[in-house]
């Protein structure tokens, strides 16, 4: 589990994030949702410590990482796989190199496991006969599953993912949405998205947050968004006519 | 601008500081040291052994146009191509374009990383980004430059007596006495001390710089560009100081 109390962050005077306080609960997809430039990517980088915050406290498992040290944080981050927005795999590696990253840094395995388990993961996103290609040969959602076999490889409690939707196509996205609802719950992991993407929400999303500008503004289930009150919320979640459709049935339903 | 300049110098120094840590797993380490042996050393021998050749040619010539006397002794060519050669052309001139090579390269590598969150990929993994990325750059082009540096003088050398003889204004053995005329093996030492603080700067400088991008492509070129121009201006500067204390 992983809980944040109070958190605020700012940038050269402008503040980002308001008191934020969150819980985000173990072996449940996680969402953070908010309009560009709500300060969802500031949240989640400042959870994974990319980012020092200026106020507030946030425990993984009742450890705090803001009064950690960074040799104490670095065994931390050994329990972290992060999925960034544009995939961030290493140009120069072939997509064994890559997955084989953190093995070579972190484990003490021999080369034949360290290979076995990159195939494992690569087999477990559904990736057949690419391990010896590079980055710039894959398609976006093959980068996008390299880059979660290259987070789950060495089987982390705690998985992020920054948008990892973007620049995917529906059908694409929604493969990318499954594999890790599957491997949340395979591995009962504490998997935080941050997205924008609705559709991902209301596949996946068990557990929401929404901010808006730098504020938690609402929190709860996939399953009651659709009823909630909140101003800030229904503008975002009810700005495409789909979503409105979606919500006047529901309601007629009702 | 002066307050933004010394701003910067900080920045640079704490950049600098930043790449003195243990690192994770040495092999790891060893294995980049390798590659950035291959790119920056393998990669650069064509560009310094052509340049080296035809500048050691064009100095045996000019050096030859320019003795009109026939009191100035013939192995005088062969004496200022090497000094030329030895002293400043394959130091610092070598240093100035592998600046250029090597510089605007290593900026564009680690913006390009840095824009595409891969350093942040690095980082979150607990690797100190600065340490595995610019460390084995530093290292590999402590080791490389100095070899190149006796690569271009050998060749320079060998232009020199080549086109000395192809257009005659210089024999063989006058080329070769002149090669050996007073030679002091200090200079060689001089010059290998000033590789190897060049080898720091046309790479630290470009990594700085590559760490600094915020933004997209465009910002990648300017770092690119200013890495270039600033690794220069400082190689320069550098020879100054070290040419006034160590010699």
């Amino acid at each position: 589990m992983i809980r944040a109390e109070g958190v605020c962050k700012s940038f050269d005077k402008k503040q980002v994030l308001f008191d934020i306080d969150a819980v985000f609960e173990p072996g449940k997809v996680n969402m953070i949702i908010g309009k560009s430039g709500s300060g969802k990517t500031v949240l989640l980088k400042s959870l994974i410590g990319l980012h020092t915050i200026d106020a507030g406290k946030i425990f993984y498992d009742d450890r705090d990482i803001t009064v950690m040290d960074s040799k104490q944080l670095k065994e931390i981050r050994k329990e972290l796989g992060v999925v960034f927005q544009g995939g961030a795999l290493f140009d120069s590696l072939s997509v064994m190199e890559n997955v084989k990253f953190p093995l070579n840094l972190f484990s003490m395995m021999t080369e034949k496991e360290k290979v076995e388990r990159v195939l494992f993961c690569l087999n477990r996103v559904n990736l057949e006969n690419v391990e010896n290609l590079y980055p710039a040969e894959l398609s976006g959602g093959m980068k996008k599953r390299v880059a979660i076999a290259r987070a789950i490889v060495l089987q982390p409690k705690y998985l992020f993912c920054d948008e990892p939707n973007s620049g995917l196509d529906p059908l694409t996205s929604i493969v990318i949405d499954n594999l890790l609802s599957e491997i949340t719950h395979e591995y009962n992991m504490t998997t935080v998205i941050n997205t924008h993407d609705m559709n991902s929400v209301f596949e996946i999303g068990e557990k929401v947050l929404f901010i808006h500008e730098g504020h938690k503004e609402w929190e709860g289930s996939n399953e009651n968004i659709m009823y909630s009150d909140n101003q800030a919320l229904n503008e975002f979640l009810f700005s495409s006519k789909l979503n409105k459709l979606v919500r006047e049935k529901l309601r007629r339903k009702c | 601008m002066q307050m933004k300049a010394l701003n910067r110098i900080g920045e640079y120094i704490l950049f600098m500081g930043r790449m003195f840590t243990k690192p994770e797993k040495k092999r790891v380490y060893l294995r980049e040291l390798v590659n950035e042996l291959e790119k920056l050393g393998l990669n650069s021998i064509v560009l310094v052994v052509i340049i080296s050749f035809f500048i050691g040619v064009v100095l045996t010539l000019q050096t030859a146009y320019n003795m009109s006397s026939p009191l100035l002794p013939r192995y005088l060519i062969g004496y200022l191509t090497r000094e030329t050669l030895l002293l400043e052309f394959s130091s610092t001139i070598v240093s100035l374009i592998l600046a250029g090579k090597i510089g605007s390269n290593i900026a564009s590598e680690i913006g390009s990383m840095k824009i595409t969150e891969q350093i942040e990929a690095l980082e979150v993994m607990g690797i100190n980004s600065v340490s595995y990325l610019v460390g084995p750059k530093i290292a590999a082009a402590l080791i490389v430059n100095p070899i190149l540096y006796i690569f271009s003088v050998f060749i320079g050398i060998i232009g020199g007596i080549l086109s000395g003889i192809a257009t005659g204004v210089v024999n063989y053995d006058d080329y070769i006495h002149g090669l050996h005329f007073s030679f002091n093996p200090y200079y060689v030492t001089y010059s290998i001390i000033k590789t190897l603080f060049f080898a720091v700067i046309f790479t630290s400088i470009p990594a700085f710089y590559g760490y600094s991008v915020q933004g997209g492509a465009l910002e990648v070129g300017k770092a690119s560009t200013k890495a270039v121009v600033d690794s220069s201006i400082a190689i320069l500067l550098i020879n100054v100081i070290l040419t006034k204390i160590l010699l």
